[in-house]
């Protein structure tokens, strides 16, 4: 039986920060294949690399060497304006602080994606949002302010912004990390529900074990090197391999 | 309600300096121009308040007060216009008073004709001044010129080059800005102004339309050696010299210069601020990909409703502050063009105040937001 193509691959990516003595390399020569529809889970100590690798698959971040390969493109081949507009039109991010605008409602933050993202029209946007925020069980929040929300509230809204254009990735860094367990999982739960329904590829960096169970598959990372290859599909590659 | 009005009332606290730096800026335009104009206005008021329609000066003339002696022989030139329905000459000219308490203070001679039917006199002068007036050595001078020329009230006599004249009417609104103005009858200005003798400072004409002017002025251009002006523009003329010519425009536009630049910084400075603060938004949108245009639409929105902002609340407190003013005596000349241009200026100053806080976009890294 042959494996599915992956929806994301990592190939030997290395990126280092600082120079001379000071240099720090944060990802060593790591390649993993992501398959499409799973949640999967990055994990390691906190200085592991997992944000870095995070960044550098989302195309965030230039590798020093390595290739991304995203639903077939090269990611880093592509030019800024079109590797930006690879992540418009299949990329979702979540990140550890909500970074909502304060002055927008929620059911405003996931329209002003659309409609600056997609160009869609007011009342195209503001169905598509309300769908969304009512997938989240946000529905009655949809006039509320980031300062009238709880914490995994404001989380659930940015799980909304990244999944409300219907993104083929979401990458999620720590999502969970300033909610207690309660919130933390009710997030996660979220997450994995609402990626399913839309048919995303999360992809989500986290520290915390207690979110195992959700995912498809686990990814460990420490000092920057995968350290286990896991059996089933998007399996990671051994470093260098 | 767009994301930047949204976004500018949710935080009006970090946006009101800017707002009120718009304001600042177009309430100290406003008023520095709008009381320069209404100063102005004063120079040229024998011009506009006379019912001469045509007149004429020696070559290079800038100001009704800065008259030289032209021959009293071009009133034929005048004359032999079809248009022309009739011409007369004006006698200005500037004389020293001598004050009571030793000081002198100069004075501008007007010396017109007095008759019901003429041109030279401003409409002021009360049928009942202007009997009194062709009494040689009497003057009608402005109620604020009182003080200064040390007289009490009609009756009173000063002494003016020379000669002793009494004060036989007053007007009000005549407030001269390089001296008094003092109206008095020719043969009262000749003997004041001994200087123009056999010559006279004007010529003046009125048309038997007032329409008409132009089209004489334009004949009458052909004369070398004279200059002609319809009413309105040598009224013109003469504001603009000063307005450009003497330091209290220079000190006064420069003033709103010094405002404008100050509304800048402070504007540019809070669109910077808010949008430094909003970085991470900025920066979750930019990583969403989200075009960066879009971005740039939202600080030069934000920059255009504090500029509309700042401009609503300028306007009434000019108004105001306009209306103060005239209780007081200071006439500040609101006109319509005024309010149309501050508000146009000071919208560009918070628009070009937004293009400069653009660079805070640069700081927009969304790799930042993984760590």
């Amino acid at each position: 039986m042959s494996l599915p193509t992956p929806a994301l691959s990592g190939r030997k990516l290395t990126r280092s920060f600082g120079s001379g003595d000071m240099t720090f390399t944060a990802v060593h020569e790591t390649s993993l294949d992501i398959f499409p529809g799973q949640m999967v889970l990055l994990m390691g100590p906190s200085g592991s690399g997992k944000s870095t690798l995070l960044a550098l698959l989302s195309g965030l971040l230039r590798p020093d060497s390595g290739r991304v390969l995203a639903l077939g493109e090269d990611l880093w081949q592509l030019s800024d304006r079109d590797r930006k507009q690879f992540r418009l039109r299949n990329y979702g991010f979540i990140f550890q602080g909500h970074n909502l605008y304060p002055s927008l409602t929620a059911r405003q933050q996931l329209e002003l994606v659309l409609r600056w993202g997609e160009r869609a029209n007011g009342r195209d946007a503001r169905r598509r949002a309300d769908e969304m925020l009512d997938l989240l069980g946000l529905g009655p929040k949809a006039d509320l302010r980031p300062d009238h929300l709880s914490g995994g509230e404001k989380q659930r809204v940015a799980i909304g912004r990244a999944l409300v254009k219907n993104p083929s990735f979401c990458f999620a860094d720590e999502p969970t990390s300033a909610l207690d367990w309660a919130h933390g999982q009710q997030v996660v739960e979220l997450l994995h529900a609402a990626a399913r329904e839309r048919g995303a590829t999360v992809l989500m960096v986290s520290h915390d074990p207690r979110i195992i169970p959700y995912a498809d598959q686990t990814i460990n990372l420490e000092d920057g090197r995968l350290t286990e290859p896991l059996p089933a599909q998007g399996r990671p590659l051994r470093s260098a391999s | 309600m767009s994301y930047a009005l949204a976004t500018i009332w949710h935080e009006r606290q970090r946006f009101l300096p800017g707002i009120l730096a718009v304001a600042f800026s177009a309430l100290l335009i406003c008023m520095q121009v709008g009381l320069l104009l209404g100063l102005f206005t004063v120079v040229s008021l024998p011009i506009d308040r006379s019912k001469a329609d045509v007149w004429i000066g020696y070559p290079g003339i800038q100001s009704l007060d800065l008259g030289q002696p032209i021959p009293v022989s071009w009133q034929s030139r005048l004359a032999m216009q079809p248009e022309v329905e009739r011409t007369e000459p004006l006698l200005t000219g500037f004389v020293f008073c001598n004050k009571p308490d030793g000081g002198t203070e100069m004075c501008l001679v007007i010396g017109s004709r007095l008759g019901i039917e003429a041109i030279g006199a401003i409409a002021e002068l009360t049928p009942e001044m202007r009997v009194r007036l062709t009494e040689p050595g009497t003057i009608v001078v402005d109620e604020t010129a009182l003080l200064s020329l040390g007289l009490r009230g009609i009756g009173d006599e000063a002494q003016m080059g020379g000669h002793r004249v009494r004060l036989v009417g007053i007007v009000r609104g005549y407030k001269g800005l390089a001296g008094p103005f003092l109206f008095c009858s020719q043969p009262t200005a000749r003997l004041l102004l001994p200087q123009i003798t056999g010559q006279v400072t004007y010529l003046l004409a009125r048309c038997h339309h007032p329409d008409q002017a132009a089209a004489v002025v334009q004949r009458l251009r052909a004369y070398p050696n004279m200059a002609v002006f319809t009413r309105d523009e040598f009224s013109l003329r003469s504001r603009m010299h000063w307005l450009t010519m003497t330091n209290a425009g220079i000190a006064l536009g420069s003033a709103a210069l010094l405002g404008l630049i100050i509304g800048a910084a402070v504007t540019s400075q809070t669109l910077y601020s808010a949008t430094t603060a909003a970085l991470r938004q900025y920066a979750a949108l930019e990583a969403l990909g989200i075009p960066t245009w879009r971005m740039v639409a939202m600080v030069l929105t934000q920059s255009f409703w504090v500029g509309l902002a700042g401009i609503t609340l300028a306007l009434p407190t000019v108004l105001g502050l306009a209306h103060i003013a005239d209780l007081f005596g200071a006439r500040v000349l609101l006109s319509g063009s005024l309010l149309m241009t501050t508000a146009a200026v000071t919208m560009t100053m918070a628009l070009v105040s937004g293009l400069i806080a653009l660079r805070s976009l640069r700081l927009v890294e969304p790799a930042n937001l993984l760590r």
